[in-house]
């Protein structure tokens, strides 16, 4: 692959790089015919980001495609996986880079196997950065924008300005939106005192969703004045913010939604009233339960947002199914996403503890429907969302699901091979025992765990990846729940 | 004229008396040598002792070993005996400057001389000066400051030290083999994005092409910054023959503190490798200093 960036793209391109790097820790590159695709993904895969930059963008492109030797594996060659931080090192100096660089060459060198960044800048000089790369599978988020009932355009600068409105440090907002009005909401949950919360909310038109990571992709769309398109569905479906006004390129940001099974559940085909009965109550649920996240939290680093926390429950299939149709008339549903920092040991398990009471109010609730397979991710760095995601167009769900099932009551037992995952899974036993001595509701923890370690840190591929991500492999799906259309791959 | 610089009288036990108007520009030229930030422990046990206590119980910090002529004064920081840094402030800086002697030598703790001359803090305001008078009487004696602004007058005594051997690169400029005058402005950024992973930085220089070239060897690969000689950055470009060496990049990473001040760079190499780093520096006052890195391979 090999390009070159006119001078006047080169501080849009570093600006795009400088978006995905607020987002994910390594940066996907993929020559595509029709353009690079630079592609994100967060550690705790609940966020995923892609650019692509069409040929027009390049004062010339050239994927590579027909200088691969024959027998080579075409799609090998044409990606890689660089650190986030050696990429940023190219682009380091935003501010003078408009000023100083005339062009920017980048070089995908299979035989050197590096990945060479050459910036012609202002008096002659040079500068060359030969980056090591590595091999990759395709990052490739299956969502679809076009099967979105939602959809909302608006000026970068409005988003943005409603979003200022919220503290840095605020982990979840959620999008209210009804056919007349849209409504951001700031979700405070940690503070035990409800009167010392500040209740923030923006009137400005279905459902609702999350997030600072919006914080990120609006910088970009700022800059780039361009609108965004935001194409939801309901909580728990991702939503995705697209920009696609300028021909050269395209961003699409693809954020996890939480869905909340009390008020996705039969019992709330309401008026609208009820919906913020619903809210209400749920917000109450998790106040006490993270009050020792809030505690634990504060002595980690801020910036540490690399380690984010997702909580997500979900129904199983029959459910989704039924409260889609109910959902139809944009009415319930609480999203949130937990953004928490989490590499610290102590939170994970004050924050199992805490969800487990949540989910016996949630069984309580929801004992007279089929008992939900309830899904959780709690330590996100060894766990993906992403399945979540696309969690009713899922076509491993069964699979899932199974393969919870037998893990569920024989500890021991596991399914998959790899030393490092059996480690886990004897941690996890222990932790589970020590729940038991103190819940009944032990099995259920036990079943949260294993969801949780399911794919405990495995590099992106084999079977997570192929799961998720994975365009390369061939994987059927059913026909009937087809929702991997992706734009950059028609 | 401030009160400080008024007062002459009973200045003749001091070998050394120099006074200067603007007590920024000696503190602006000794940081371009100042390799070692007070370390955060430093500071945290300065703040216990509260001034209580003789600072040089918790940091002896970095030292600098003085000459004085009266050609002016000499500041010579080394690191392990690898580098050495080294600040030049002509006698032609200071508003008044009598040395009775020969030469003299002492050794002083950097970190405490720095902190006496910003005793007063830096203020943004560049209108308010703080003035200086140094004052030494001689083998044995403390360094006597006396700072003042706007009326405030502060007394400081630094106990010098027995000064040690320097080191002697032996830097002749008859064995130049290569040397590049240029505007540090193009260098700043490319010292300033330094990919601190890598162990050394290489310099390559060439009578041809690519001329200059700084390159590192990090862990998320090399990278190159070439400088060539017909850019308007250049000066003056004296190469005879290539030569590729290498330098421990923490050692070459102090100097950026000299290079963000400075306004021209001369960048020299000998037979043996050595490296010399020259620092043009216009002060405030527009009055020209020079810092100078002589680096081994």
């Amino acid at each position: 692959m090999r390009c070159v960036i006119p001078g006047r793209s080169v501080k849009l391109f570093a600006k795009a790089i400088h978006c995905l790097s607020r987002i994910g820790d390594e940066l996907y590159l993929e020559a595509l015919p029709q353009g690079l695709a630079l592609r994100t993904v967060n550690s705790s895969r609940s966020a995923y980001a892609c650019f692509l930059f069409n040929e027009s963008f390049f004062l010339s492109y050239d994927d590579g495609s027909n200088d691969l030797p024959e027998d080579s594996q075409e799609e090998d060659l044409l990606k890689c996986k660089i650190g986030m931080k050696s990429c940023l090192s190219v682009f380091k100096s935003m501010n003078t880079i408009e000023k100083s660089v005339d062009q920017c060459k980048i070089d995908l060198n299979i035989k050197e196997a590096r990945l060479v960044f050459l910036l012609f800048c202002r008096h002659g000089i040079t500068k060359t950065y030969n980056l090591t790369f590595q091999a990759c599978e395709t990052l490739q988020a299956i969502f679809s924008k076009d099967l979105s009932l939602n959809f909302i355009t608006a000026q970068a600068k409005i988003l943005n300005d409603a979003v200022y409105n919220f503290p840095n440090n605020q982990e979840e907002v959620t999008l209210v939106v009804c056919p007349e009005t849209f409504k951001v909401k700031n979700y405070v949950d940690d503070e035990p005192d409800p009167t010392k919360v500040i209740h923030t909310e923006m009137m400005l038109a279905p459902e609702e969703f999350d997030n600072y990571q919006i914080g990120a992709i609006l910088t970009f769309a700022e800059f780039s004045s361009q609108p965004i398109n935001v194409h939801f569905e309901t909580g728990g479906k991702p939503i995705v913010f697209s920009m696609d006004g300028d021909s050269s390129y395209e961003g699409n940001f693809v954020l996890a939604t939480l869905v909340d099974n009390e008020s996705s559940a039969p019992s709330s085909q309401h008026s609208g009233a009820e919906v913020e009965a619903a809210a209400s109550k749920s917000t109450k649920k998790h106040q006490k339960g993270k009050q020792d996240k809030s505690s634990s939290k504060q002595s980690l680093p801020k910036q540490q947002n690399s380690g984010e926390e997702i909580s997500q429950r979900h129904d199983d299939a029959e459910n989704d199914e039924e409260y889609d149709s109910l959902l139809d008339d944009n009415d319930m549903d609480i999203t949130e996403i937990d953004h928490a920092l989490q590499d610290n040991k102590a939170s994970a398990s004050s924050q199992r503890n805490q969800f487990k009471d949540n989910k016996v109010k949630n069984n309580s609730t929801t004992k007279d429907e089929q008992l939900p397979t309830c899904k959780r991710i709690l330590d996100a760095s060894k766990s993906s969302v992403l399945d979540d995601f696309f969690s009713d167009s899922f076509p491993y769900r069964d699979m899932f699901t199974t393969a919870r099932k037998e893990l569920s009551p024989s500890l021991g037992h596991s399914s998959c091979a790899s030393p490092e995952f059996k480690s886990l899974k004897q941690r996890e036993q222990k932790k589970a025992k020590k729940h038991k001595a103190d819940h009944d509701e032990s099995i259920m923890d036990v079943e949260a765990d294993d969801d949780y370690e399911f794919i405990p840190g495995t590099p992106p591929n084999k079977k997570f990846k192929s799961m998720f991500f994975n365009a390369s492999q061939n994987q059927v799906l059913p026909q009937d729940v087809v929702l991997a259309a992706d734009s950059d791959e028609d | 004229m401030s009160r400080l610089t008024q007062q002459s009288g009973g200045d003749n036990r001091y070998i050394l008396v120099a006074k200067l108007d603007n007590a920024r520009n000696l503190h602006s030229i000794l940081k371009a040598v100042h390799f070692k930030e007070l370390s955060k422990r430093f500071e945290v046990a300065k703040e216990i002792t509260n001034n209580l206590i003789d600072y040089k119980l918790f940091y002896h910090g970095q030292s600098a070993t003085c000459f004085v002529s009266s050609n002016g004064l000499k500041f010579t920081v080394e690191d392990a005996k690898c580098v050495q840094a080294n600040a030049f402030v002509q006698s032609g800086i200071f508003q008044e400057y009598t040395f009775k002697e020969e030469s003299a030598t002492f050794r002083i703790s950097l970190n405490v001389l720095l902190e006496c001359l910003n005793i007063f803090g830096s203020s943004k305001d560049t209108a308010t000066f703080t003035a200086l008078k140094m004052c030494y009487a001689g083998y044995g004696y403390p360094l006597i400051l006396m700072l003042e602004e706007g009326g405030v007058l502060t007394d400081c005594s630094i106990q010098t030290q027995e000064p040690d051997e320097t080191l002697d690169f032996d830097f002749s400029s008859a064995e130049v083999l290569n040397k590049i005058i240029m505007k540090s402005e193009c260098l700043k950024e490319a010292f300033n994005e330094l990919d601190m992973t890598s162990e050394v930085l290489q310099i390559l220089m060439s009578p041809d092409n690519p001329y200059l070239r700084l390159s590192t060897f990090g862990h998320a690969g090399s990278t190159h910054s070439d400088f060539p000689k017909e850019s308007d950055m250049v000066e003056s470009f004296e190469c005879q023959q290539t030569q590729t060496n290498r330098y421990k990049i923490s050692l070459l990473k102090p100097s950026t503190k000299a290079l963000q001040l400075s306004s021209k760079i001369s960048i020299r190499m000998d037979n043996r490798g050595f490296l010399s780093l020259q620092y043009m520096i216009i002060n405030e006052d527009g009055q020209v200093c020079f810092v100078e890195y002589l680096v081994c391979t």
